[in-house]
């Protein structure tokens, strides 16, 4: 894989992202910033509510409920990242491979470039 | 008139070779081992009617597309064997039959992204770039995206994107479909001055006339099977090369016959 490769392929994965970005509707750009904006606080006050919840409690609480929170802990943990790789399986191939695979990379290396540059995406900020 | 390519050396070469070239798809044989040879500095025409086989072919040749068995040899190297398929496929230029275009960017940034996949210096790729805008009448739109391209525009943006590299082996799947009679003449020039200098160039086209015009050797495939592979010459035998390429395929003449309401010799009026 080549290192002009993986610019080429990040510089394009990014410039389509952004034309994406712009050609959809006015509603649709402001509901999705607006989902993300509330996804982050909610999730940023989720994690403070929990920790000071955990903070206040766990001192008193016995042996029982402390491995209850755990499992709950390692259950949420899970569950989110069950949702993570859900979406990597579906964020592997964003650009067509038939676009690439005429052009001098291989299979492996188009598939990789095309992977890395995935990463390269306005939605991925949120 | 034919073009003449009196410039054309002599070259002994061979610049495709496939042998027993096979492409299955379930019990559907889609290409039966064909034997292609192609002499490096012609611009062969592959014909065929459709469905049979020619874009499959093209499509194994050029590494879209694993063959079920078969040997290909592209340039005095093996396309299949994964450390040569990629110094192959620099020296190749391709148009594949969907063009691979990206519809959101524009002609200048798609090229230039070619440029960049094939490891070519900045300045030359833009020096390029301005050359073939140009010729192939793209510059007023040079700032569109492709998706607003017509047919026949993506058609020319998907050629100068072959031809960028300047390749050594030029595919072209039906690049006259869809352009305009004056680009379609500035395409066939810029396919002669590319076979002239020494480049080889292997099309598909519907379009006898041009195939007839332009190439100096022809196969003819049916139902996935080579059934004629000779220069320009000793096909058409005095012939025009659509009455040769209709008798090795089936000619259809007559068949408006088979369609009732074309049977009736008398005119509406004649009945009223």
């Amino acid at each position: 894989m080549k290192t002009e490769h993986l610019k080429a392929m990040l510089w394009l994965r990014w410039t389509l992202s952004v034309r994406l970005w712009r050609r959809a509707s006015v509603a649709g750009s402001v509901v999705a910033v607006v989902t993300a904006i509330a996804a982050g606080v909610t999730a940023v006050a989720g994690f403070g509510f929990a920790f000071g919840l955990g903070m206040l409690l766990l001192p008193r609480a016995g042996p029982e409920e402390v491995l209850i929170a755990w499992d709950g802990v390692v259950g949420g943990f899970l569950f989110f990242w069950a949702i993570g790789v859900m979406t990597e399986l579906q964020r592997t191939e964003p650009l067509s491979l038939s676009k690439l695979l005429h052009l001098p990379v291989s299979l492996d290396s188009a598939f990789l470039l095309n992977y890395a540059a995935s990463w390269l995406c306005l939605s991925q900020f949120f | 008139m034919a073009f003449a390519y009196s410039s054309v050396a002599i070259v002994p070469d061979l610049a495709l070779v496939t042998r027993k070239l096979t492409r299955d798809f379930g019990d559907v044989c889609a290409v039966d081992e064909v034997d292609l040879t192609v002499e490096a500095g012609t611009l062969y025409g592959f014909l065929g009617p459709n469905g049979a086989g020619k874009s499959t072919t093209i499509k194994m040749i050029t590494g879209l597309l694993q063959p079920t068995s078969g040997e290909i040899e592209l340039l005095g190297r093996n396309p299949l064997d994964a450390k040569e398929a990629i110094e192959v496929k620099r020296r190749i230029g391709v148009v594949p039959e969907d063009l691979a275009l990206f519809d959101l960017l524009t002609a200048r940034e798609y090229l230039s992204f070619v440029g960049r996949m094939f490891l070519m210096e900045r300045e030359t790729v833009q020096r390029r770039i301005d050359e073939l805008l140009g010729l192939l009448r793209l510059e007023a739109d040079e700032k569109k995206l492709a998706v607003e391209y017509s047919h026949g525009m993506k058609k020319k943006l998907a050629l100068a994107a072959a031809i960028l590299p300047d390749p050594d082996l030029l595919f072209l799947d039906e690049p006259f479909e869809g352009v305009d009679a004056v680009t379609s003449r500035v395409v066939r020039d810029l396919l002669a001055s590319f076979v002239a200098r020494g480049s080889t160039i292997f099309i598909t086209s519907h379009v006898l006339e041009i195939v007839e015009r332009l190439c100096t050797h022809v196969g003819i495939i049916l139902e996935g099977r080579l059934v004629e592979q000779a220069s320009l010459d000793d096909l058409r035998q005095g012939s025009s090369l659509e009455a040769r390429f209709l008798e090795k395929v089936g000619t259809t003449e007559g068949a408006h016959a088979q369609l009732s309401w074309l049977e009736s010799t008398s005119a509406p009026s004649a009945e009223a």
